[in-house]
């Protein structure tokens, strides 16, 4: 009797703590969803496909990303869901919708998944405990992982069925088990993998020995055979489940294994955090071990106790143990060793934490329930007295409940995103004149690249799946986006010079960037800009591009098409109806016909430790946390001091770089900010990144040191290596910066004025939608080759050469060198940096294009090249720098060293000066043309002058005249102007050079 | 089995319900040329309902029906405007079936059309040729050609243009009928430099560049000063306005330089910057 009365007790708290947690989800994770869905890395991804599925059910071919790729390639479940959700609702509230459903599902999985364990009372703790563990806040508000939450949701709800089969085997266990299995493998395909090795395969084990409780008694050794022996008694029931298993995660989503073998993934691994040695690189240790796991760092002790006090846990110990081992990346080389380098260097370890958060959910709620109500709380109250035990669990859960808080705002504390960019202005100008019909790109604009595509039906060359990945110029290289590319290294800076220098072979034509570090290469590679957007995004464009050939999308046959529309749906409404039926036909009070009542008594060790810890852990983490943000001594060191000044200054807070400037009358914030304005601006002060920074002590005495500061900085262009020397001074237990004497360049003119001659193209004269219209058609403008010269120096092949515009009308010229080989196989080529695309009218242009190496060209055979010019009206980037002076001096028969300066005559920056060299021989041949950038702006007015180093190669290199050149200009076949003597080079060791800079000022839209 | 038959029998019943054919109308007109919307086409059929529908090759047309004593007849009402002539075919539609006649369609009333003249190419530079290749057609309201006054649609003629730069219309009045005359390339490169005491500088003038026919040289041409002194060398480019280009030179910084413009690849005579 007195059972039965804790049991309705037990029963109905359980139920109740469950709808509250409910209730908490609803309100709490319902509300905040919205607004840090757009910070979060996957949610956008996820919309993108369920916008693929609103518009094209039936049809997996997504053109819009990659070139195309096939949707096959992620189970669908979850996108089909959202896209349906989608027709009632936009697109966001239909994912959040979808999302806060599924959060709601996952706590009942919970709540039953901890049934398994413990009484309902403590499972309904674990259903509270769902709603505010970090590990499902992080997936859900930082990761937006819809398809994990879906298919850990269901998986943990599909577990008791799969329990009770074994326990009662009554079949009705086995359909429910695997109806709702068969979501979990329409959702995502990881979890449906090793969920059933982290999952079922306990959850079998543990049915085992709950249904032969002779078990329980027996030492480690007998244990183990029995167990054994209880499998092959049950060889029948594990071979069932087994086989329908696989019959169902094969039959359901067999388009996916159909991809997977048909088109494997061949890519190079993608760097990911979740890989790192957390102890080397810590900021990857927060993000995806210690926030994930807090609670579980914290409440180990009484976890492990747990988990290993009885033998029908055995399979969920050896589980929880192994993820959180996995989950810590390669900390310690056992993770590589058991997975494998193959699938360590694919999987993202990341979720293994995730599981193992959710294996410990029941053990932790089983603490925190004896430690607020429990046997936990008595021995508090006993000790002590319920004051203190009030006091520590209040301090606990307050702590606990401000690091939930850090979760909800980690994006503001560390941006994981660029800001939330409003896209109507990119989408209204895809929809006019016909844009669509190039490819685009985004630069800086993080997963939002997804929300971008979402809402259109322009197509990019980049993406946000990078499985489904298969151009060689993104999958020989470790980058997981090109719109992010700096973040990749030099591997990332290279693909995406690829795809800018090679945008033909993709009819990229424009780019939408919201990160400046990529203008200088935009700049250098051809890309003009062409209009800031009201939302504050420049769109770049390169003339002469393509529009978008039809491309044939990847075969499938109509009846997979058909299957990948229809089952995976269908496995959610047959899951629906069936658990409607099992309610209110099949339904058992209890999980196991002989409760398992184990005590929560824990020894004193774990007690003391895992009541304290959480309290200590907590407070250390958020201590930490408001001590990085608001008290760090920046200023303690000579060598802090330095890092911070150079930390402020790389982030552009100058307000506080200026603050470690000794204080003084004579220098004012404003004077800095003057000083600065002059000399500031340039490749290094504008458009880098801080790579890495040294600082070397070079006199030290107590209150003043010199300090040399070795930097390295990032660009678009390449690294940039500066030392600068700095005094210190120590005042009041701080130290501070001498400012550096400054001297101006003061010019003699008092307001200096330039003539420029702007051109602008009247464009379309008729309205249309027709492309082009006889009356629009604005004549192919005149250019002419001056020369074109095939050179190699060593493995180094390249086409050089100078091209005129003819016309009197700036131009954009577009070259391509076409190689026609032996075996019929056609290459082609194109300029990158070391060519002005854009020239005045009557200027002229070197020009170097890359080839393959001579091992390549040679094992091919050259049959005959083609040089390709396409010209069109330009109406801005033909400036190209002030007036400009230098001497050329010979340090070796092939060493030039050039000191050169400019004079800033026009009425704008020179941001990044720079000069196109070529070297000539004396009869006037281009044997190399080269740019060179210098990473200082000059002013308006000012002068800037530096050195470059030269090396020569028409000694070393052959200029190969066994392979024909043809030359055509705007599809018409044309002859090379002859060559003449050049006779400045000549006097100039060979050297010529033209002014190339680059002026990021966009009244003059350069 | 009463049933059965009973079902069978309902089967057979409702398969036995088809349709019969309707006889296809015989037209009845004279001519095959169907003038528009004056004639009216006339077909013999024993049914009233009939749906007509005009194909020319690019349009669909509605065509109206009356029903009078065993006629049918088809036309045009004058409101519905001008078809495209020629080949034609006239549909009657009864219910599922259709039957298709032959004709060819001409509009009744022939309006004024408008001329069009083409130009190629619409922008020409003395540097390669002044020739232009003319052609002229008339087209009509309803967008079909309209006979020349001599023989045939389309007139075609090559004309030698006016060197003299301008934006030419064929059509007055006619913005998209414009065709231009550029300037060519300069015949040679005339440069002047003087000192001015007042500033202690020299003034530099290129230009004027005119090209082979007088024509001033495009706004915007590129043009180069080479100064050099030593081994040291100054390279300043210039858009030229209005056929010159000029410079002040601090003589502080560049007396004793020699000064060399070039445009394109002709270069001007050097001059020594001397006080």
């Amino acid at each position: 009797m007195e059972n039965r009365q804790y049991d309705i007790w037990n029963n109905l708290q359980g139920k109740r703590l469950l709808l509250v947690a409910m209730s908490i989800a609803l309100l709490l994770h319902g509300v905040i969803l919205y607004f840090t869905l757009p910070q979060t890395y996957d949610a956008f991804v996820h919309i993108f496909f369920a916008d693929h599925y609103a518009r094209f059910w039936f049809e997996p071919w997504e053109y819009r990303w990659y070139t195309g790729f096939l949707t096959i390639s992620y189970p669908p479940l979850v996108h089909q869901m959202i896209a349906l959700i989608s027709k009632l609702f936009p697109l966001k509230v239909a994912f959040c919708l979808y999302v806060i459903t599924i959060y709601e599902v996952l706590i009942v999985g919970v709540y039953r998944f901890s049934k398994l364990f413990f009484g309902k009372t403590t499972a309904g703790v674990a259903a509270i405990l769902t709603v505010v563990l970090s590990s499902m806040v992080e997936t859900l508000h930082v990761y937006g992982q819809a398809p994990t939450l879906t298919g850990m949701a269901f998986l943990l709800n599909s577990l008791p069925f799969l329990y009770q089969y074994f326990v009662k085997k009554k079949p009705i266990y086995l359909v429910m088990a695997l109806v709702i299995l068969a979501v979990v493998v329409s959702s995502h395909h990881v979890t449906a993998i090793f969920g059933m090795v982290f999952f079922i395969a306990p959850t079998i084990l543990m049915a085992l020995v709950d249904a032969n409780p002779a078990l329980a008694g027996l030492n480690p050794v007998c244990f183990v055979q029995q167990i054994v022996l209880a499998a092959l008694r049950s060889y029948k029931q594990i071979l069932l489940f087994g086989a329908l298993m696989i019959s169902l995660a094969l039959g359901l989503i067999f388009p996916y294994w159909y991809w997977s073998k048909t088109d494997p993934i061949t890519q190079v691994s993608i760097p990911h955090g979740s890989r790192d040695n957390f102890l080397e690189v810590t900021s990857s240790g927060l993000i995806f071990y210690v926030i994930p796991l807090a609670l579980i760092i914290a409440l180990l002790p009484a976890i492990s106790y747990s988990i290993t006090r009885q033998r029908r846990y055995l399979g969920w110990a050896v589980s929880f143990f192994l993820c959180l081992l996995f989950g810590s990346g390669g900390t310690t080389p056992i993770p590589k060793l058991m997975l494998g380098e193959k699938a360590f260097n694919i999987l993202t370890l990341d979720r293994f934490g995730f599981w193992a958060s959710i294996i410990a959910i029941p053990f932790m709620a089983r603490f925190i329930h004896s430690f607020v109500a429990g046997s936990v709380k008595d021995f508090w109250v006993a000790k002590y007295d319920s004051a203190t035990h009030f006091v520590l669990s209040g301090l606990s859960g307050l702590v606990y409940i401000l690091f939930v808080v850090y979760i909800f705002h980690l994006a503001s504390f560390r941006p994981l995103q660029p800001k939330e960019i409003e896209i109507e202005p990119m989408l209204n100008f895809l929809n006019r004149d016909e844009h669509m019909r190039w490819r685009f790109l985004t630069l800086g604009f993080g997963d939002q690249m997804a929300w971008l595509s979402t809402n259109t039906l322009a197509a990019t060359v980049d993406g946000n799946y990078h499985s489904a990945r298969r151009l060689p110029e993104l999958t020989t290289r470790p980058v997981e986006r090109l719109e992010n590319a700096k973040y990749s290294g030099e591997q990332g800076l290279a693909s995406l010079n690829d795809f800018l220098t090679y945008s033909e072979k993709y009819s990229l034509k424009y780019v939408f960037s919201n990160d400046r570090f990529y203008d200088p290469l935009l700049y250098f590679n051809g890309w003009n800009r062409t209009i800031r957007l009201e939302n504050g995004i420049m769109v770049w464009e390169k003339g002469n591009i393509s529009t978008i050939k039809p491309l044939r999308p990847t075969e499938l046959s109509p009846l997979l098409k058909k299957v990948w529309g229809i089952l995976p749906v269908s496995t959610l409404v047959v899951a629906i109806l069936l658990t409607s039926l099992y309610l209110l036909r099949y339904k058992e009070e209890e999980y196991y016909t002989t409760r398992n009542r184990s005590a929560d008594r824990y020894p004193k060790v774990i007690l003391y430790s895992a009541s304290l810890l959480p309290l200590l852990f907590f407070t250390a983490f958020i201590g930490r946390q408001v001590y990085e943000l608001l008290l760090v001594k920046e200023q303690g060191t000579p060598e802090d001091t330095v890092l911070n000044y150079y930390n402020h200054l790389d982030f552009q807070r100058f307000e506080k770089a200026f603050g470690f400037f000794v204080p003084s009358p004579a220098y004012s914030l404003d004077r800095y900010l003057l000083e600065k304005s002059v000399t500031d601006g340039g490749l290094w002060p504008s458009y880098s990144k801080l790579d890495s920074i040294a600082v070397r002590l070079l006199e030290k005495a107590d209150d003043a040191v010199r300090a040399q500061v070795f930097t390295r900085w990032r660009t678009s262009l390449g690294y940039l290596e500066k030392s600068d020397t700095l005094n210190l001074q120590k005042v009041v237990k701080k130290w501070y910066i001498v400012p550096a004497e400054f001297k101006p360049e003061i010019p003699e003119e008092q307001v200096i004025s330039h003539t420029y001659t702007l051109f602008r193209k009247m464009g379309k004269r008729q309205i249309s939608s027709f492309p082009t219209v006889k009356d629009d058609r604005i004549k192919k403008p005149f250019a002419a080759f001056k020369q074109v010269n095939f050179i190699r120096s060593g493995q180094e092949n390249f086409l050089t050469g100078e091209i005129l515009n003819a016309d009197d009308i700036p131009v954009n010229i577009a070259l391509k060198v076409s190689i026609y080989f032996h075996n019929q196989e056609v290459r082609n080529y194109f300029p990158g940096s070391a060519f002005q695309y854009n020239t005045s009218p009557k200027g002229s242009t070197f020009f170097q294009i890359a080839l393959d190496n001579t091992r390549m060209m040679d094992s091919l055979r050259v049959d005959s090249m083609a040089v390709y010019a396409e010209t069109d009206i330009s109406e801005r980037g033909y400036l190209h720098g002030g007036a400009l002076n230098y001497t050329v001096r010979a340090t070796s028969a092939e060493q030039l060293k050039l000191k050169a300066e400019y004079y800033n005559d026009l009425t704008t920056d020179l941001t990044i000066p720079g000069l196109l060299l070529a070297e000539k021989d004396s009869s006037g041949i281009i044997w190399q043309a080269r740019l060179f950038t210098y990473p200082q702006a000059i002013r308006s007015g000012l002068h800037g002058s530096f050195d470059v180093e030269f090396e020569k190669i028409s000694r070393k290199a052959q200029r190969i005249t066994r392979c024909p050149v043809s030359i055509y200009i705007n599809g018409q076949r044309r002859k090379v102007l002859p060559t003449i003597p050049d006779e400045l080079a000549n006097r100039n060791h060979g050297l010529q050079i033209l002014p190339h800079c680059f002026m990021a000022q966009e009244i003059y839209l350069q | 089995m009463k049933n059965n038959l009973l079902h069978i029998s309902l089967l057979l019943v409702i398969g036995a319900c088809t349709q019969s054919p309707v006889e296809k109308p015989k037209i009845s007109s004279k001519s095959e040329t169907f003038s528009l919307p004056a004639d009216t086409l006339y077909f013999h059929t024993s049914h009233a309902e009939w749906v007509a529908i005009l194909y020319t090759h690019i349009q669909p047309l509605k065509l109206r029906t009356h029903y009078a004593s065993g006629r049918l007849m088809v036309y045009l009402l004058p409101e519905q405007g001008g078809i495209i002539e020629g080949p034609a075919r006239v549909a009657l539609a009864h219910e599922d079936q259709v039957y298709y006649y032959p004709v060819t369609v001409r509009n009744s009333s022939q309006e004024p059309g408008s001329k069009k003249d083409y130009r190629s190419p619409k922008t020409v530079n003395p540097d390669s040729a002044l020739v232009q290749q003319q052609i002229v057609h008339v087209i009509g309201p309803s967008r079909n050609l309209i006979k020349l006054p001599g023989a045939g649609y389309f007139r075609e003629q090559e004309l030698t243009l006016d060197p003299t730069v301008a934006v030419y219309r064929a059509d007055a009045g006619r913005p998209l009928t414009a065709y231009y005359v550029e300037p060519g390339s300069c015949v040679n490169v005339p440069v002047r430099a003087g000192f001015k005491k007042g500033i202690n500088s020299f003034e530099v003038v290129v230009g004027p560049l005119l090209d082979t026919y007088g024509n001033t040289v495009a706004d915007g041409t590129l043009v180069t000063l080479t100064l050099k002194s030593g081994d040291k060398v100054w390279h300043l480019e210039d858009n030229l306005q209005d056929g010159k280009v000029s410079h002040t030179l601090p003589a502080s910084k560049f007396a004793g330089f020699d000064i060399q413009a070039s445009v394109q690849d002709r270069f001007s005579k050097t001059l020594k910057l001397t006080i």
